[in-house]
């Protein structure tokens, strides 16, 4: 079990490394080294070189939770299949069964959700 | 106090920590999609946890689907609602005052009934079987759980289903 | 399990009527989006074959001896009696949603999301594994969730379905959590190995076996909206559409009150004694409140609502009685249970039933709307008298029968003080439904009345609940019989 842990320590090292290195380079470091002038033209907002407009926090398409709401059912898909791939040799023709069943029957929910014109964008 | 010099003890703690300053968070902000952030801050909490317990799958399954996807939908169901009122300012009223006290007891009971317990002592053995922990999800999901393997795909279908049905622009509506 | 042993199970009598409820829910959603609109009315008959195919298995099913396949699903008489019940509610709810999609504008998908929800009723009606009666409780709720909200258009259908969502989301945590500690101290999730060390559990872990069951039991609660948790049962019945009401009111509830008698008897029957009384507190503090809520109710469907509450409370007494410990008692208080709740149904979708004709033709949801009815429709008013008394308890009636057993159950097992709040409580329930009765036969003050008239398939629907109600009044043994049957329980 202790050795479980270590791998995981090294992780968990990774994670703390990954947050401080930017926050040391944005925050601490960078304010220290980089030159300091702001003016009204370098306070805007980027965007792509254009004037901003509106405000960023638009109402979005219902359509993009649609496809946010296919990609978790299928995601959860792939997710029972992991396991299911590294058992099968033990598990024998009855597990397969088990998979080919479950897959038709998510077929069957993507062919419903592109008829009913889900997956189409305009 | 080889209580505290436990590694993972420690490491329990600061997770525990992290998802209790999340939890807080999500309470306290003022906007909805703040609040979002915080429960995915809470979610990969609660994935480290599963890891800290030696449940690397469940642990990445968490990261997977509540981390990644959970988080991203509420973000998208709050973005396109209208997201631009905040909450009101928070008042106490007798209703409020009444919750918090049945949430606090309900909170010490679950707390007293948990500590009071012995629960049964750290099984030395692999609860694996020796397999790894993948693996071992698999003998049991297709072995044990066959038939709620399969419900799940009808329960996956009825939410599908169900989403697509209410949010699907149709065009009987523009009729209307 | 070798996987010769798996091909052997008896999955045709312990799930024949869940695959052939899945069978005809996905040969529906398939043909529902191949075909053109116009020959799209031939699937809500495909789906009633379906449910009806399903009953006949399910009423096979009763001459099966006791069996279990992969540990997980049982054919027994406990079963049967609930899959009929379930597939018989669920026959009677699509008769009345083919009514009422005929006149309203709502999303046809709906006939396949009932078909999946009776899937997961019927999970949880024969499942014996934890695992298996969650997932089939969730596939019921989500479904439920989306049939409340099926009005989309209509902010009250659609603040109804949220409601019902977040107290069901809650409700389906809790049993959740429950369940956890249950597998937490024993280890197991199977229903079957918990009954066999059931006093294992308790005698070393008491506290938290009692917090298990009072969390198992509250889930369940909000399900069954029993007292402290039924605060979504007015909004969700008022806001979604009638038949998706008479649905929740209870297929719904009779799927639950099958899961929540199987869990509990399996899981805590060791500790029946000490914690089975829990449930008798829940159903007096139910029928009380209930009651008490429904009298000044002017909304039809939300006095049907409080009403079915308050019912739900009787159909909880025989729960506390399984207290008394005594294993040759139980069989007796579970015909109890199921016989009321067979009444219930019938009662219940009638009254759901007229309510919505009559609401439809005046146009108001008032009980008002009562007024006068049986100069419109003799018919119709003859057939809510029925129900409405059914409801309240008038001899002659199902409601009658079902109350009268519960009462001397709690006589005869010395918890008599629940039976005379059975009896107090249904007094005073005679005052609104009776208050119905007399708006139906009180004379219409102004001018021409026209008619009321159902269309065919309602009539239909009211004439087999009218039949149900009286039929079990007149002669209860018609269903007491093949619930007396030995091989109740697995």
């Amino acid at each position: 079990m202790f050795q479980y842990w270590n791998g995981y320590l090294f992780v968990a090292l990774f994670i703390i490394l990954g947050i401080l290195l930017p926050v040391a380079s944005l925050w601490v470091i960078g304010p220290l080294l980089r030159p300091n002038h702001p003016t009204q033209g370098k306070r805007t907002t980027y965007e792509s070189g254009l004037e901003p407009f509106g405000d960023a926090r638009v109402r979005y398409n219902a359509r993009y939770y649609l496809f946010a709401l296919l990609f978790v059912v299928f995601d959860v898909e792939t997710l029972f299949l992991y396991p299911w791939a590294v058992s099968y040799k033990r598990l024998g023709m009855f597990a397969l069964v088990e998979m080919l069943i479950f897959l038709f029957l998510l077929v069957i929910g993507l062919v419903y959700a592109w008829r009913k014109k889900v997956l189409e964008w305009t | 106090m080889t209580f505290f010099l436990n590694a993972p003890m420690i490491g329990f703690y600061i997770i525990a920590l992290f998802i209790l300053g999340c939890a807080v968070m999500l309470l306290s902000f003022q906007r909805v999609i703040y609040m979002a952030l915080a429960i995915g801050g809470v979610f990969i909490g609660c994935a480290a946890i599963y890891i800290l317990l030696g449940a690397d799958f469940v642990g990445v399954a968490q990261l997977l689907i509540y981390a990644g996807a959970i988080t991203i939908l509420i973000m998208f169901a709050i973005m396109l609602t209208n997201h631009e009122a905040a909450d009101p300012p928070h008042k106490w009223t007798v209703r409020n005052i009444l919750s918090a006290v049945a949430a606090v007891l309900l909170g010490a009971v679950l707390l007293l009934v948990i500590r009071s317990t012995t629960w049964p002592p750290e099984v030395e053995a692999d609860v694996n079987g020796g397999n790894s922990n993948p693996v071992a999800v698999g003998l049991a999901l297709f072995q044990n759980y066959t038939v709620p393997f399969e419900l799940v795909s009808l329960l996956l279908i009825v939410g599908m289903v169900g989403a697509v049905i209410l949010a699907r622009e149709r065009k009987e509506d523009e009729e209307e | 399990m070798p996987a010769t042993d798996l091909l052997h199970q008896p999955y045709g009598s312990t799930m024949g009527p869940m695959i052939i409820v899945t069978a005809a829910a996905f040969i529906v959603m398939i043909l529902e989006f191949l075909l053109r609109k116009g020959d799209r009315r031939w699937l809500s008959g495909l789906s009633l074959a379906g449910i009806a195919a399903a009953l006949v298995a399910a009423l096979w099913n009763f001459h099966h001896e006791p069996a279990i396949a992969l540990n997980t699903v049982v054919v027994d008489a406990f079963g049967s009696v609930f899959s009929v019940l379930i597939l018989i509610s669920a026959l009677l709810v699509l008769l009345f949603t083919l009514d009422y999609t005929g006149r309203t504008k709502v999303a046809s998908e709906h006939t396949y999301l009932i078909l999946f929800a009776v899937v997961g009723a019927l999970a949880m009606a024969t499942a014996v594994d934890l695992v298996t009666l969650y997932v089939g409780l969730e596939l019921l709720s989500v479904a439920s969730y989306v049939l409340v909200a099926l009005r989309r258009h209509s902010a009250r259908s659609v603040e109804a379905g949220a409601k019902y969502l977040l107290m069901g989301a809650v409700g389906s945590a809790v049993v959740l959590y429950g369940m956890s500690f249950v597998y937490g101290i024993s280890g197991t999730t199977n229903l079957i190995e918990l009954g066999s060390n059931g006093f294992a559990m308790y005698n070393n872990y008491p506290a938290i076996t009692v917090l298990a069951f009072l969390l198992m039991l509250a889930g369940m609660g909000f399900k069954l909206s029993l007292v402290p948790f039924h605060m979504w049962t007015p909004d969700a019945y008022d806001g979604a559409p009638a038949p998706i009401s008479a649905f929740l009111a209870t297929l719904s509830k009779t799927a639950a009150f099958g899961m929540l008698l199987r869990m509990l008897l399996f899981a805590f029957n060791a500790a029946a004694t000490q914690l089975f009384w829990w449930a008798g507190v829940l159903a007096a503090v139910t029928m009380v409140v209930g009651n008490l809520i429904a009298l000044p109710q002017r909304n039809m469907k939300r006095l049907l609502a409080f009403s079915s509450v308050a019912q739900a409370g009787y159909v909880l007494v025989p729960f506390a009685l399984i207290q008394t410990n005594h294993f040759n008692d139980w069989p007796g208080l579970f015909d109890s249970i199921s016989f009321y709740l067979y009444a219930y149904t019938f009662m219940t979708i009638g009254a759901f039933a007229v309510v919505y004709v009559v609401s439809r033709a005046r146009n108001t949801i008032d009980s008002d709307a009562l007024i006068g009815l049986y100069q419109r429709s003799p018919w119709l008013a003859a057939a809510l008298t029925v129900f409405v008394l059914g409801l309240a308890g008038m001899p002659l009636t199902a409601g009658f029968i079902g109350k009268f057993y519960i009462f001397t159950d709690t006589v005869h097992l010395h918890q008599a003080w629940l039976g005379v709040l059975l009896f107090l409580t249904s007094v005073a329930s005679f005052y609104y439904y009776l208050g119905w009765v007399r708006k139906i036969f009180q004379r219409e003050p102004v001018g021409d009345i026209e008619p009321i008239r159902a269309s065919g398939t309602m009539n239909v629907l009211v004439g087999l609940c009218v039949l149900g109600t009286i039929a079990l009044g007149v002669v209860p043994a018609v269903l007491l019989h093949p619930l007396l049957n030995s091989g109740w329980l697995y």
